[in-house]
């Protein structure tokens, strides 16, 4: 206590070998009907989580936004509950209703203190089976939703988003198709109807418990989702194409005034399952996957022309796309734009140094410990690879590989994949600063 | 005001996906969380709490100095020095290098109160996180390129969430409106963005000497740890720091408000909106229990008061919120909403000030109060959670007097009764005491 230890501050103290990433086992069981539960459970809590899954993603609508309001109508009145009701009884035993709605998938999920489930579980049923969509709860969601849109289509990232997203799978395509505000004047009730009746009741949907699982829950699913009809494979076909891209390969969208430019840079690219995956994950978590990646280095941390630039890669049930995203300083538009180029194009001609290497795999180490700790998070985790037709345990194969991925790898991933002359780049804002 | 925000994937391609808050994980048995609690000899408070299911553990460190301890002058500049925390270190050139080396992740905000550092490593690799705190807590670099780049960056944040996005200025408009002498008057980011581009090396070295020393911080580890390994780490990286004088704050108190105070502005948005905000209680005291479940009868869930009266029923807003911003000097209670454009600000008033004088003046039933009461419950259950949330939980509650109060809230939650509500709406929603900021639409041509 009396001497005073001075500890060696000019060095790092040791790293410890990585801990290795364990996934659990994900039970499943099959109700009575062939409804198939996947089950996560942690009994060292006392919160559960209940999701439901539908082929119900916008994939598959035939008008803009019936994915949407159907998702969320679900809870806005059925055969035996007004939307009041069922707000009251959720909100009293402190639950939370979530949905979530992508391009191929839509859910509903619950989460609630484990000791309120098994009396909120009929509730659920019923919005699953029993909808009744009032034309009145429509228009409010439709107004609201309007004036959301009409909110939101002015921040510049925003709009590059919706832009974007056209640019790159096709704005006639499946995916690529996005709101415009025309869509909020057509859509009508039995829209939401044929929906609901297709891709909810009549379709094959599958269920996740996670958190603390009573076994009389499972009984009490078996008792009532257990027992109604169910297809088992979801045969409706899709209408359009689902990727369809333009050979539009930038756009500029003025917006005049705007302190900021929006921009976007990517490219359509290999799926999760692809054997250069894992090397051309750990090449975007290099690019701009990080807080100490090269772009956030070089746009931010060297210049100062952004609070922030990530590079990122999506994937979809059907494909996928690499892309860059931003908001800079409109003065430096142009010259950020090059500077994304710039970077790239260093990582298609210079191998990556070892320690930058080094650097890089331990980061990702560490965000995938993070990434899945804890079962909600775990569930999250889940629910994308079952939407993506992955093996659960491809998380942990892709993170093997990224391991494994060597400087020169990079180097030819790089080259093969990140091209700048194949990428579609995408200006909202202030062109000439 | 976050050092840097993540993008989530989810947002950017699904234009029209949902953008829900999810609770996360985990919750022990019981309401009472386990730490244990000691000082070093140079005042740094240092807490530990043991969680052994998770390989990730939290370090989070509190410096109690936030906005409210700027010159009116020279405002936005603890949340800048928050940056330039992470310009490098006496003895490391880089702070985000080596973390990322041991497969940590950090961040860092700044609100009116404190400043608040964070990051989440591998258990295996704790000793990295200790180098690093300790190090900028021992002395800066004082980089002259970080002070000249970080000022850039933080403009390019004012800009990106307050001047580039609609409605992005209402709390810049705000928070001048409701308070007039104390100096929450001026936001976060700062008054104007002039104060970030005149900021001065020798203002950052100033108020590093001032309020970065181990008697202003309060240090919390907590993952699967033992405390007499910590205390051995705290020694070994912190106990050599020189202690400092914790400086005394005192701040000019905001006169008791006589008059209602209105400004209107005209911006270019889709809609108009409106913003009325009353002052209340500092966050310690018990009164602020009760504005909290004030402001969930009124807008937390579906089934709330003026969500189904002026969403639902009336259809004249197309969004309303009550919440309170829990500022520890005593912050505001605010109601807000987006008017649809058929309509407008006089019957909006009417309803929603109708709703106010009802919970002013008739007893709330027992189990609508009830209701709230289980969802407070519930949301502590649920954010009470990773490692990360309870050791900044821990530190926030020790700041505000025992690291012990964090394991009592639903307790204090417990204790509002319907009289108390009523009373306390009929005190706080005082018409000469409202701030109201009206926000219109500009017409278009």
């Amino acid at each position: 206590m009396t001497s005073v230890q001075h500890p060696d501050r000019k060095h790092q103290p040791g790293l410890g070998h990585p801990l290795k990433l364990k996934l659990p086992q994900v039970e499943s069981i099959k109700l009575d009907n062939g409804l198939e539960f996947f089950l996560l459970p942690d009994q060292n809590q006392e919160v559960t989580r209940l999701d439901f899954v539908f082929n119900a993603g916008t994939v598959r609508q035939e008008k803009r936004l019936e994915a949407a309001t159907v998702n969320q109508l679900l809870s806005e009145g059925t055969r035996n509950h007004s939307s009041m009701e069922i707000a009251e009884i959720l909100d009293y035993h402190g639950a939370y209703l979530d949905r979530f709605l992508t391009k191929d998938s839509a859910g509903l999920s619950l989460f609630s203190l484990t000791k309120y489930v098994s009396s909120l579980l009929p509730l659920m049923v019923e919005m699953v089976t029993e909808a009744i969509f009032p034309e009145r709860e429509i228009k409010i969601f439709v107004d609201r939703r309007r004036q959301q849109f009409l909110v939101n289509i002015q921040k510049v990232d925003y709009r590059a988003s919706i832009e974007f997203n056209r640019m790159i799978f096709g704005a006639k395509s499946a995916y690529g198709s996005s709101l415009k505000l025309d869509d909020f004047d057509k859509l009508q009730r039995n829209d939401c109807l044929d929906f609901y009746k297709k891709h909810y009741q009549a379709a094959g949907f599958y269920g996740l418990l996670s958190g603390k699982i009573d076994k009389k829950i499972l009984q009490q699913l078996n008792a009532t989702l257990g027992q109604i009809h169910q297809q088992k494979q979801d045969t409706i076909l899709l209408l359009k194409k689902i990727i369809d891209p333009s050979s539009e390969n930038l756009k500029l969208i003025p917006k005049d005034k705007a302190l900021q430019s929006a921009l976007r840079m990517g490219c359509l690219t290999i799926g999760r399952k692809h054997a250069d995956y894992p090397c051309l994950a750990l090449l975007n978590t290099v690019l701009g996957g990080y807080f100490g990646s090269r772009l956030m280095s070089s746009i931010r941390e060297e210049k100062g022309y952004t609070y922030g630039i990530y590079s990122f890669l999506q994937h979809h049930h059907h494909g996928g796309f690499f892309g860059i995203t931003t908001e800079v300083n409109a003065q430096n538009t142009t010259t950020a734009l090059d500077e994304i180029k710039i970077q790239i194009e260093k990582l298609r001609t210079e191998k990556i140094s070892a320690q930058e290497l080094e650097t890089v795999k331990n980061y990702v180490y560490g965000s995938y410990l993070r990434n899945f700790d804890g079962t909600f998070v775990l569930a999250e985790r889940f629910l994308k690879s079952q939407e993506l037709g992955l093996d659960f345990n491809n998380f942990v194969q892709t993170l093997d590989g990224m391991m494994e991925c060597t400087a020169e790898a990079l180097l030819a991933t790089a080259q093969q994949y990140l091209d700048p002359d194949k990428m579609k780049t995408l200006v909202v804002g202030n062109i000439n600063g | 005001m976050n050092r840097f925000f993540l993008v989530s994937d989810y947002i950017i391609s699904n234009p029209e996906a949902f953008v829900a808050l999810q609770p996360q994980k985990k919750q022990e048995e019981g309401n009472m969380l386990q730490f244990d609690r000691f000082t070093l000899d140079n005042g740094l408070r240092v807490i530990v709490h043991r969680e052994p299911n998770t390989p990730i553990v939290a370090m989070n460190i509190i410096y109690q100095v936030g906005s409210r301890d700027e010159d009116y002058n020279k405002t936005g500049f603890a949340h800048l020095f928050e940056h330039l925390m992470f310009g490098g270190s006496v003895n490391i050139p880089k702070y985000d290098e080596p973390l990322q080396k041991a497969g940590g992740e950090n961040n860092a905000f700044t609100n009116n109160d404190f400043t608040n550092y964070y990051l989440t490593i591998p258990k295996n690799n704790l000793e990295t996180a200790f180098w690093l705190e300790s190090d900028r807590m021992l002395s800066l670099a004082f980089s002259k390129k970080s002070l000249e780049v970080q000022r850039q960056v933080v403009i390019e944040e004012f800009k990106q969430n307050y001047l580039n996005k609609p409605y992005g200025d209402v709390y810049l408009l705000l928070k001048p409106l409701a308070y007039t002498t104390h100096p929450y008057r001026w936001n976060t980011i700062g008054r104007e963005i002039s104060h970030i581009k005149q900021a001065t090396m020798a203002d950052v070295k100033n108020f590093y000497k001032k309020y970065y020393h181990p008697a202003n911080a309060i240090l919390c580890v907590a993952g699967d740890v033992e405390t007499k390994n910590i205390q051995a780490l705290a020694k070994k990286w912190f106990g050599d720091i020189p202690a400092g004088q914790r400086p005394a704050r005192q701040y000019p108190q905001e006169p008791e408000q006589t008059q209602e105070r209105i400004k209107t502005v005209e911006r270019d948005v889709p809609q108009d909106a409106f913003y009325m905000a009353w002052h209340m209680p500092k966050r310690t005291e018990t009164s602020y229990y009760t504005c909290d479940l004030i402001s969930d009868i009124l807008s937390n869930g579906q089934s709330s008061r003026l969500f189904q009266k002026l969403v639902k029923e009336k259809t004249l807003l197309s969004e309303v919120n009550a919440y309170i911003t829990g500022d520890l000097d005593g912050g505001l209670f605010v109601i807000t909403g987006k008017i649809y454009p058929e309509t407008s600000f006089e019957v909006v008033e009417q309803f929603l000030m109708a709703e106010l004088q009802k919970l002013a003046t008739k007893a709330i039933p027992d189990n609508e109060l009830q209701k709230v009461k289980n969802k407070v419950e519930a949301n502590l259950v649920f954010s009470e959670i990773s490692v990360l949330e309870r050791a900044m939980g821990l530190c926030y509650f020790e700041m505000l007097g025992d690291a012990n109060l964090f394991g009592q809230e639903t307790e204090k939650y417990a204790q509002v009764n319907v009289e108390k509500i009523k009373q306390m709406a009929a005190q706080l929603f005082e018409p000469k005491k409202r701030n109201l900021l009206i926000y219109k639409a500009k017409p278009q041509i």
